[in-house]
C-alpha cells in the first residue's frame, strides 16, 4: 500500500438518543470539527445489565460519524462526553478508529484561501 | 523487495480494508459500480443526513441534506485503484462530491469469510489460466515432455 495518510485523521462514531444529535455536533464544532454525517439505527440492550446499573437503552438510535484532525480528537471526545454523554439526555457512546486513508476532505487552510479566491 | 513465489501467488494474505464513502444521495450507485469494478464483493448502503444547523437549514429553505453512506471491503492492493476512481469521481460534478475513508480490518470470523471478503479466487484463477496456457503451448510445438 502507498501514499496512505497513517495518523493523520481519525473516524469518531457517536452513538446517541434520537434526537440528540445536535448535542454531539455542537459539543464538537465548539471542540474544532467541522462536519458531520448521521446515520439511523437501532440500540439492542441487556435487560438485566439495565436493571443493574439502572439505565434504560432507548432503542432508537441515531449515529453521528465526524472525520476528525487526530491532534483535535482527545479535545473532541472530552467535548462529547461533556455535552452529550451518559449523564445527558442524549446518553452518548463515543469512540474513535485509526483511519489509513482518505478522499475529499480539504483542510481548513485550504478552505478558506478558497473562499478569499473564489470572494465568497 | 522479496521475490514472489508461486506459493505466494495462491496462498499471500492481504490486509482487508473498510471503506466507507459518504455521498448525496442519487450517487450511490456510481460508487458501487466502481467498488465492484474494482474486485469488491460486497457494497452495504444506508441513509443518512449531513449535520447543518436547523436554524442554518430554516434561512436558506433547505429542508434536509440527504446523504447514502456506502460501505464496502476490499483488499489493500486494489485500494490504490478504487481511490483513483473515487477522486475522478467527485470531480465530475458538485453534486458528485463527497468524502471517503478507510479502515483496516484486523480480523475476521473465518478463512472461508476472508476468501469471499478478498474476492481471492481471482488469484487461483489466474494460475491456473497459467498453468492451462504452458499446457497448450506444449501441444501446438508438439514438443511434449
Amino acid at each position: 500500500m502507498t501514499e496512505m495518510n497513517d495518523g493523520k485523521y481519525e473516524a469518531i462514531f457517536c452513538i446517541v438518543n434520537k434526537g440528540f444529535t445536535d448535542l454531539v455536533m455542537t459539543a464538537a464544532r465548539a471542540a474544532g470539527a467541522r462536519g458531520g454525517t448521521v446515520i439511523s439505527a437501532r440500540g439492542t440492550g441487556n435487560k438485566e445489565l439495565e436493571q443493574f446499573f439502572g439505565v434504560t437503552v432507548t432503542p432508537e438510535k441515531e449515529i453521528v460519524m465526524i472525520l476528525v484532525p487526530i491532534e483535535i480528537r482527545d479535545k473532541i471526545l472530552l467535548a462529547v462526553n461533556d455535552g452529550a454523554g451518559m449523564s445527558t439526555k442524549g446518553q452518548g457512546i463515543a469512540f474513535s478508529l485509526p483511519v489509513s486513508d482518505h478522499i475529499g476532505i480539504i483542510p481548513p487552510e485550504e478552505k478558506t484561501e478558497e473562499k478569499k479566491t473564489t470572494g465568497e | 523487495m522479496a521475490e514472489i513465489t508461486p506459493y505466494d501467488k495462491t496462498h499471500r494474505l492481504h490486509k482487508l480494508l473498510l471503506v466507507c464513502v459518504v455521498v448525496n444521495e442519487g450517487q450511490e450507485d456510481a460508487i458501487a459500480q466502481l467498488c465492484y469494478q474494482n474486485e469488491a464483493y460486497a457494497c452495504f448502503m444506508t441513509r443518512g443526513r449531513g449535520t447543518a444547523l436547523n436554524t442554518w437549514m430554516e434561512v436558506t429553505g433547505i429542508g434536509e441534506l440527504r446523504k447514502v453512506i456506502v460501505f464496502s471491503i476490499i483488499r489493500d492492493d486494489t485500494w490504490n485503484l478504487l481511490r483513483k476512481s473515487i477522486e475522478q469521481r467527485f470531480a465530475v460534478s458538485k453534486i458528485s462530491k463527497g468524502i471517503a475513508f478507510c479502515v483496516n480490518l484486523t480480523s475476521v470470523m473465518s478463512i472461508s469469510v476472508y476468501k469471499m471478503l478478498g474476492n481471492i479466487r481471482i488469484f487461483e484463477n489466474a494460475v491456473e489460466d497459467d498453468e492451462k496456457k504452458k499446457k497448450k503451448k506444449k501441444i501446438i510445438g508438439g514438443k511434449k515432455k
